[in-house]
């Protein structure tokens, strides 16, 4: 009895896991904010220059080490708090622990105590900092074949660290700026040409460097060197997805809708050999060829002992749930970077593993719908075929059906992929939002749906789809003779009769068109949709949006319409936007401080300093305004903040894709539940994205100087007027809705004014006001 | 009367707009007084002293300074916009001849001639819109912007300071002279332009710097040759001459800078 229960247990374990595994979850940031994130670049800058003080060097050499600190510090935090970098998640986890595998003894790089993040792109990268910090993509987990290629890369990037590679590149990119400025000002683009090849040599000196030394402290490990020699096939390949499956045609239709073979590709681009000889960029590269490194790398590895040694130290379950994880994350990390066909590859690559996962399906609808929005707003189907004839391997079937695939064909395509997931979870908000989007998109190509056959296709269409323009890849795969043809489809058996009453009625052009109609192939892509009204009543609520947006816009198009408009500036310029609004959620105010007299031209400490003056100003001048304003920054959070550090994560994501989004018409976010999940957290639907960029420029004293000739009365005001800068300055506010996508213009001021906190003051109340008052 | 009648029609009408304006101004305070002091340097001339207590006849070196004092109530009525009712005060003098009929003669020979020095003030009451300059950062009160309105000028004078010349230089000084009978008051409209800064300090105080033109709604009608008088015109005509010749000038550019308080 009690031998059973274990046996219960176990296989309820068991189950737990296989369910665990079905439905993974996107990582994030956990437990504790390390120091890294939250401690202000200005303090971290002073305690390094702090190291500096005391030490002989030249003046020069201190200046750009301070410089470098500077921007260094700076530009790492800008990484690590936009969002992308993950801490304390297992894949973070999981990476630290191979480090602390590898035995490195230099007591610098040890009291650098160096420590990895996961950034979460798709891209297949690692990079150090000198200040210790190691950056390993989500990409490159996803492609890696073990422990030990991780550990090799890692122990590449420990040799950066100790050897401060990156100061060292950014002093010899100075000399280099330096000694080809003086020595060959008049050379023009053959200076600038030496300068990148310069430049280029030296950092791939280093990078020789870190192979070499990586590979010392590689060996002294326990990890087998054999594995390592992938590890640059890898690197040499990470332009392709992490797999390499055939996309099957099937994936995209059902037993009506059928893809035309035109639209297919018998035979994908063949994946590029390695080849060290073939490797021409490697002059302007800033990394040895792949096919180099190896092959020098073989020849090391060669002599090493490989006895005992292992390809995983630590428990390789633990490896493969993690790269499971991390490919995982891909379709969706492709998805937030606009490379929708590597999206849907990358969805279907997963699909094969988790066949019922919904998440990676809505990634397949959500691309699908991007990429024909896109396609309707503004066709960018030559750039997609271009990029489309250089993809290798099977993900190029991919790219070449979403570049053959016309707008229209894109639109049917995805209103019927999205509809298709919406019926089976109408609950979900963001497929909701998506699906009627995609309605609305399809209902300004098509005014009914006569077009759609319902009934089986029963007829021989044409695979190769006559009529297929032929100028054109892109072009519509059917015939696109523009003739309205109003035949009511409310049900298959009226259909049938009236065709075949009126049939001796039917003119020539009729004929014509019916002819044409019977070779598209998308004529029965909702053959079952059609079968009910729901489908029908979706596509009515479509046009009747279309509508409304093509009234509103004849109405601004008439002269009514214009002085309406003219009527609601004015209005706007004397009181604002008057959005009635009460709380708003203000995420990581921005200030940016660039003086264009200096060669380096960003003020980072006077913008740190400004950003918390802003910051405190907005939360100051929110409450004078009495609006509830709650202000989410990352570089005020302590430690215990990570639920907020995450929130801020995923709206800086959504706050970028609106602004990628910015010429289309409401689109929702690509992770729009989440969103949704954050502004109920925090009770309010507006978030408003705000910061200042101000600038000083060299002043024009000519001006002065004339004023004060002729009038030497004036000289109390034109003295002042003469050594003083020139101001500009960006103000900028504009507040979201996050849940529907509608967003404000509240400010996008560019004015020639000093940003004085006064001046900040108003214009911060200003943005209140206008989204307080009604 | 009549006058009064219109200024309190324009006042009625400017109300509803400053109740029911609802704009920003500075951090929510709309209202604000301020003092404003406006001056223009002026090099020679018959009074160089404003106040014109000091000097008669003509100022041969130096620089002088015109001051104005102003109180004005300034209401934001828009992002961009504010309004002020403002009041000024300033005396300055003028020079202007006057002649008489000498007392006891028999006429027809000439006549006394008596140049006058008038101590002047001028006291004003004006309305002024002011449109902040949005490409400027500016947002009511705070920036640059540049204003017009109107200004009624509400002048008197009085004579300070006379020398006469007798036809009889004999008999004169002993009988002295018949009264010059002149109306010393007269009224002044100007339209008025200008453009300043405003700068807010502590949240609270307003420092304010700028310049402004004034022009005379009838304008045409002055003589600006500085001519304050002469036989063939009457003493009133004298008088009057002078004084705009006065006031105008005075009005027409000035150098302003002033301190404000935000009130509400």
């Amino acid at each position: 009895m009690r031998f059973s229960k274990y046996i219960y247990a176990t296989l309820f374990l068991l189950c737990s896991f296989t369910l665990l595994a079905q439905t993974p979850e996107l990582l994030k940031s956990e437990g504790k904010i390390p120091k890294d994130f939250i401690t202000p670049s200005t303090v971290k800058y002073k305690n390094q220059v702090k190291s500096l003080e005391g030490k002989k060097a030249k003046r020069r050499d201190k200046k750009n080490k301070k410089r470098f600190i500077l921007e260094s510090n700076f530009g790492i935090d800008d990484i690590l708090q936009s969002g992308l970098v993950l801490f304390n998640d297992p894949a973070s986890l999981y990476i630290n622990k191979v480090l602390d595998n590898l035995p490195f003894s230099d007591h610098k790089l040890k009291k650098k105590k160096p420590r990895a993040y996961i950034l979460n792109t798709p891209a297949v990268n690692a990079f150090a900092t000198d200040q210790g910090i190691i950056f390993v993509t989500l990409g490159l987990l996803a492609n890696l074949e073990n422990e030990a290629q991780l550990a090799f890369i890692l122990a590449h990037e420990l040799i950066h660290v100790q050897h401060q590679h990156a100061l060292n590149k950014f002093e010899q990119s100075k000399e280099i700026d330096r000694s080809i400025g003086r020595k060959q000002k008049n050379m023009g683009q053959m200076s600038v040409d030496r300068n990148v090849f310069e430049k280029s040599m030296y950092s791939r000196k280093l990078e020789e460097q870190a192979d070499d030394e990586g590979l010392e402290i590689f060996l002294k490990s326990e990890y087998d060197p054999e594995m390592v020699l992938n590890t640059f096939k890898i690197l040499h390949y990470a332009y392709l997805p992490f797999d390499n499956l055939v996309f099957e045609k099937p994936f995209l239709e059902d037993e009506h809708f059928k893809l035309p073979s035109k639209l297919w590709l018998n035979d994908v681009n063949p994946i590029s050999a390695m080849n060290d000889e073939k490797d021409d960029d490697e002059k302007l590269s800033t990394h040895p060829s792949s096919a180099k490194r190896l092959k020098k790398i073989k020849e090391q590895v060669r002599n090493a002992k490989t006895g005992n040694k292992k390809a995983f130290i630590l428990p390789e379950s633990m490896f493969r749930d993690i790269q499971s994880k991390a490919r995982y994350q891909i379709p969706f990390l492709n998805l937030y970077a606009e490379n929708f066909p590597e999206a849907i590859y990358t969805a279907y690559l997963m699909l094969k593993e988790y066949p019922d996962n919904f998440e990676l399906k809505k990634i397949v609808g959500k691309a699908l719908y991007m990429e024909a929005k896109y396609r309707n707003y503004d066709d960018p189907g030559d750039k997609l075929i271009d990029i489309a004839d250089e993809a290798e391997g099977e993900v190029h079937q991919v790219y070449n059906l979403m570049a053959k695939l016309s707008p229209k064909e894109l639109t049917i395509l995805a209103t019927k992929y999205n509809w298709n997931l919406y019926k089976e979870a109408k609950e979900d908000n963001e497929l909701e939002l998506t699906t009627k989007d995609a309605f609305t998109e399809f209902a300004y190509i098509f005014e009914d749906l006569s077009d759609f056959s319902t009934s089986a296709n029963t007829e021989e269409v044409s695979s190769d789809t006559k009529g297929t323009k032929n100028d054109s890849n892109s072009s519509d795969s059917g015939s696109d003779i523009e003739i309205e043809i109003e035949i009511e489809t409310e049900s298959t058996s009226d259909q049938t009769t009236a065709e075949n009453t009126e049939e001796k009625k039917k003119t020539k052009l009729d004929n014509i068109e019916e002819q044409s109609n019977k070779n598209y192939y998308w004529k029965y892509a909702f053959v079952n949709e059609l079968k009910g009204n729901e489908f029908r009543n979706h596509f009515a609520e479509g046009l009747e949006i279309v509508k409304e947006r093509k009234e509103k816009d004849d109405y601004y198009d008439s002269s009514a319409g214009y002085r309406a408009y003219r009527k609601q500036l004015k209005k706007e310029e004397k009181k604002g936007k008057q959005l009635g609004i009460k709380k708003v959620v203000v995420v990581n105010p921005f200030y940016l401080s660039i003086d264009a007299r200096k060669n380096d031209a960003i003020q980072y400490i006077r913008s740190e300093e400004k950003q918390v003056a802003f910051r405190e100003s907005i939360e100051k001048i929110s409450k004078i305004s009495k609006i509830n304003a709650k202000v989410l920054d990352v570089t005020a959070l302590s430690s215990n903040n990570i639920e907020t550090f995450n929130d801020i994560s995923e709206i800086n994501n959504y706050f970028s894709q609106q602004m990628d989004h910015y010429d289309l018409t409401l689109t929702p976010a690509y992770n729009q539940n989440a969103t949704n999940a954050i502004a109920e957290k925090y009770g309010s639907d507006y978030f408003l994205w705000t910061g200042v960029i101000s600038l000083r420029e060299k002043n024009n004293k000519w001006r002065y100087t004339v004023l004060s000739l002729l009038y030497p009365i004036f000289l109390p005001l034109t003295i002042p007027g003469a050594v003083t800068p020139e101001f500009d300055m960006l103000y900028y506010a504009i507040l979201f809705d996050v849940k529907t996508g509608r967003r404000s213009i509240l400010k996008m001021d560019y004015f020639d004014k000093r940003d004085s906190k006064t001046i900040l003051n108003a214009h911060i109340y200003d943005v209140f006001h206008q989204i307080n008052s009604k | 009367m009549h006058k009064l009648k219109l200024l309190l029609f324009i006042l009625s009408s400017l109300a509803p707009l400053i109740l029911m304006a609802q704009p920003p101004g500075y951090l929510g305070k709309r209202a604000s007084v301020n003092f404003t002091v406006s001056s223009l340097p002026v090099i020679l001339g018959p009074t160089v002293n404003n106040r014109g207590r000091d000097y008669f006849g003509e100022k041969k070196k130096g620089i002088g300074f015109n001051y104005e004092f102003e109180g004005d109530f300034s209401y934001v009525v828009g992002r961009y916009r504010s309004l002020s009712l403002k009041v000024g005060q300033y005396y300055t003098g003028a020079l202007s001849q006057a002649y008489t009929t000498p007392l006891g003669a028999s006429g027809g020979y000439g006549q006394d001639e008596h140049d006058l020095f008038h101590r002047v003030n001028v006291k004003s009451i004006g309305i002024i819109l002011s449109r902040f300059k949005k490409e400027k950062g500016a947002l009511a009160p705070i920036g640059n912007r540049f204003y017009w309105g109107v200004k009624r000028t509400f002048i008197s004078a009085s004579i300070a300071e006379m020398t006469t010349d007798y036809r009889d230089e004999v008999v004169g000084p002993i009988f002295g002279h018949r009264p010059i009978n002149i109306d010393q008051s007269m009224n002044i409209n100007f339209l008025v332009l200008g453009w300043s800064n405003h700068q807010v300090f502590w949240d609270k105080l307003i420092l304010k710097t700028g310049f402004r033109i004034a022009i005379p709604f009838n304008l045409a009608e002055y003589d600006f040759e500085g001519d304050s008088g002469g036989s063939t015109f009457t003493n009133q005509e004298n008088f009057e001459s002078a004084i705009n010749s006065r006031v105008v000038n005075h009005e027409l550019f000035r150098v302003d800078i002033g301190v404000g308080y935000l009130l509400f």
